[in-house]
């Protein structure tokens, strides 16, 4: 009677009920129900829910935003939820990064590194490498939390090419201010808002294609930009560029030459301030 | 039957066999405790103490063999034959020195020298020379010292937290482990943590779980590149070093919210958002507070900072040149940035994300084993950093409270510098300072209650802030107006003995009691306590 009904047991018959049984906290329960979700959810709401997003959403329409439409190979790995092949794609595209930069050595004379300084040319480009795909994260990537982690890879590569770059400054300011504050707020936001803790991110068709627009507009511009523009060749570690850099030199030119700009940009900070408070006021009764 | 046998009603399991890389580190452990074992057991403060001044003299010698490196690659003192040539492939370093060059130059009697080292000396120094001069030498010898330096402080001061717990609370805390007051007790539990299983919940974002620690953990390290132990003792001496490493400290709460979110587990995010809010209120307080010093001093460099309070404007020396005696406005940031780096690195009062008896252990509740670990490594190398900051920006850095011009006195040799890096000024000081930091935060944790969220925020918006504001205003104008004009120059110097005196009383008054405290130790603990305390 007893090994009947033990065979009649979802723990035993489902691989989720047996994993259930592995973990031990849902070991008297029926179906495979996971506690509810932590945040928003009002009760009874969640409790049928499967948390893993991964269930529906390989089911669902695959809401990619932006670019996640432009790079439909991408897409669909992350689609299928194949991150077992996806990690390593991507981990292939950041190291091949650095190699392309060794071939660069033997390429045209503006893109030729002098072999005392490959090392930092490996770092450069493995940065850059980071800092790439990890932009593309953010565009496939459909659960906002995972998104705002891939934009800390791209904040802090971006960061750690600027101190490559002897420009310590922009790397510190560009950690403290992006990294340290405003994505803090940004995943601060997510969980005061989101519904639940597998939100995902829906874009509509139409404001795909606009947002592709955007962006191909965007890069186009950047890239004649990149292009046309006479940039000052100088090397970094000399005295008189550390000088430039340094922080007296970047203050002092914000004090003087560059005064109206910045008061122009407290002011600008100063109305935001007063219109958060504003918005955040208790209403009068 | 012996005593110590027994059957029970399972089968018995082998002992597990480890074979390969596992194999040999189990050997070396096992091949360690056999050695080792005996000896702690035998002389357990013997060995405490001559680890400790173990480290210190080999960080030392460490120290001496780079410059004697610099001095054989850049000096004439040792007459090497130069030769400029190629490039290291992948280095990307120009060599100087060859060994052969090396072993020749140190062999060879000089002016400058004397007689030349035996050809066998010669021979063994060239390799090692040759070795560190090269940057990458240095900078692996560096990270091998930062790494060990961040795992060695967190062991310690969680036995020293729980020394402190157990006496705040007429106990005695950790006695056995290691002999001498428990000693290793962080390094068996570390052991034991290595050793848990890891478990990770089914309903979690794995990759967020796994990486939470990581980035946690890595960000706590990379505070230590700009963090200076003195003047040369420095990673790398940015010229932003103070807002990289609060940018390090702001990186370090995004894997603590991470960890919490990927839980998915109530208490975990509960215990997340509040690390949120409470960092991102409390770093404002806390930044302005770093301005107040930042103002007097005139530089961003920490080293900067800490060699400019050595001799203050050279007009005061030692202990009345520290920047927190400077003026009233430094004094008082002094404190509210102590109170604000508490809530920065969520020390009690201010631990919410942890509070224990309510969200069980917050955002980490979820952790096990070398994961859980990572993040107490964090908290305590950001206990360590903020306490470091506030020595260097308020309490002098490296620089004893001796003055500074007794060190010119000492001679140029050998042991002349190791009695300056002793008595006036070195990275022994700033531990020391830091430590005493440390352990004020430890005090506090363990004397005051937890307070609730909204007295945390209350504190902030309406508390620290208009304090700090006011302050820096203060400051601002105290800078332009008193320290410039001539005519209240002698009050404002006036101002800083006074200030410096009311300093000395406290540190005076601390000590004081600790000595009352000790001379009537019978009344805080019974007889048990008073049979294993030091001295009796």
């Amino acid at each position: 009677m007893r090994a009947k009904e033990h065979n009649v047991s979802p723990h035993a018959a489902t691989p989720q009920g047996r994993k259930n049984l592995a973990h031990g906290a849902s070991r008297g329960l029926r179906g495979a129900t996971i506690p509810p979700s932590p945040v928003g959810a009002e009760e009874g709401t969640c409790v049928h829910t499967p948390l893993r997003g991964s269930d529906v959403a390989a089911q669902r329409e695959p809401r990619a935003c932006a670019l996640g439409y432009l790079l439909s190979p991408l897409t669909g790995l992350v689609r299928a939820r194949r991150t077992w092949f996806t990690l390593p794609v991507l981990f292939v595209g950041v190291l091949a990064c650095p190699v392309i930069a060794a071939a660069g050595a033997s390429g045209p004379e503006t893109l030729k590194i002098v072999p005392s300084e490959l090392p930092e040319a490996i770092a450069f480009y493995a940065f850059a490498g980071v800092a790439v795909v990890s932009c593309l994260g953010i565009a496939v990537t459909g659960n906002i939390v995972r998104m705002a982690t891939w934009l800390f890879a791209t904040l802090g590569s971006v960061a750690a090419l600027y101190f490559l770059l002897a420009a310590n400054l922009l790397g510190a300011v560009q950690l403290i201010v992006y990294a340290g504050g405003t994505l803090i707020l940004i995943i601060f936001g997510v969980m005061l808002t989101s519904k639940s803790p597998w939100a995902r991110f829906d874009a509509k068709r139409g404001e795909l294609i606009a947002a592709g627009v955007v962006c191909l507009v965007l890069f186009g511009a950047l890239a004649m930009m990149l292009t046309s523009t006479a940039w000052p060749q100088g090397d970094p570690t000399t005295p008189t560029m550390q000088e430039n850099a340094s922080v007296a030199t970047i203050g002092e030119a914000l004090l003087t030459t560059y005064l109206l700009p910045f008061e122009v940009a407290s002011v600008l900070l100063l109305a935001v301030m007063i219109g958060a408070a504003f918005l955040a006021r208790p209403e009068k009764e | 039957m012996s005593q110590h046998s027994f059957t029970v009603p399972w089968a018995p399991r082998k002992p597990r066999r480890y074979t390969g890389v596992r194999g040999l580190i189990v050997a070396i452990a096992r091949l360690a405790y056999t050695v080792f074992g005996p000896i702690v057991r035998r002389f357990p403060s013997a060995c405490f103490f001559g680890a400790v001044l173990t480290v210190i003299l080999a960080v030392w010698a460490h120290a001496l063999l780079f410059q004697f490196a610099e001095d054989c690659v850049n000096s004439t003192k040792y007459d090497i034959n130069r030769r400029d040539s190629g490039v290291l492939p992948l280095l990307g370093t120009e060599y100087p020195l060859t060994i052969a060059e090396l072993k020749n130059g140190l062999a060879k009697p000089t002016a400058a020298k004397g007689a030349g080292l035996p050809s066998a000396v010669a021979g063994v120094l060239a390799y090692v020379v040759w070795i560190a001069q090269f940057e990458q030498a240095r900078d692996l010898a560096a990270i091998a010292g930062i790494i060990g330096f961040i795992s060695l402080v967190p062991m310690y001061t969680i036995w020293w937290e729980r020394k402190v717990a157990g006496r705040i609370q007429s106990r005695l805390g950790p006695m056995r482990v290691g002999g001498w007051h428990g000693w290793s007790q962080s390094l068996a539990d570390g052991i034991k943590l290595i050793g848990k299983e890891d478990l990770i919940p089914e309903g979690a974002d794995k990759p967020l779980f796994i990486l939470g620690p990581y980035i946690a953990f890595v960000s706590a390290i990379c505070a230590f590149i700009a963090l200076p132990f003195g003047t040369y003792w420095v990673f790398r001496g940015l010229d932003v070093a103070l807002i990289f490493i609060l940018a390090m400290m702001g990186v370090e709460v995004i894997g603590v919210i991470l960890a919490g979110w990927a839980s998915n587990n109530k208490w975990s995010v509960y215990g997340a958002m509040r690390e949120a809010c409470q960092m991102v209120s409390y770093e404002i307080p806390m930044g302005m507070a770093l301005l107040i010093p930042i103002m007097c001093a005139g530089t961003l460099s920490l080293t900067g900072i800490a060699d400019g309070q050595g001799a203050w404007a050279g007009q005061k020396d030692g202990w009345f040149s520290w920047l927190a005696f400077h003026n009233p406005f430094t004094f008082a940031a002094c404190f509210t940035y102590y109170t604000a780096s508490l809530a920065n690195c969520k020390r009690a009062p201010f631990d919410l994300p942890e509070s224990e008896s309510e969200l069980v252990a917050g955002f980490h509740t979820e952790y096990s084993g070398f994961r859980w670990s990572l993040f107490f490594f964090a908290e305590y190398a950001s206990m360590f950093v903020v306490s470091g900051l506030a020595v260097i920006l308020f309490l002098g850095g490296w620089h004893s409270p001796l003055p500074a011009s007794w060190g010119a006195s000492l001679p140029d040799n050998l042991i002349g510098r190791a009695l300056e890096g002793v008595l006036i000024s070195g990275p022994l000081w700033f531990i020391a300072k830091a430590g005493f930091l440390l352990y004020v935060q430890i005090w506090i944790r363990w004397t005051l209650p937890r307070i609730r969220i909204d007295q945390v925020l209350y504190a902030c918006v309406q508390v620290m802030l208009p304090l700090t504001m006011v302050l820096l205003f203060c400051n601002t104008l105290w800078e332009i107006a008193v320290t410039q004009s001539p005519t209240f120059a002698t009050l404002s110097g006036l101002l800083g003995y006074v200030l410096g005196l009311i300093g000395a009383v406290m540190v005076l008054g601390f000590i004081g009691i600790m000595l009352y405290g000790r001379l009537h130790r019978w009344r805080l603990v019974g007889k048990l306590g008073i049979k294993h305390f030091p001295g009796s």
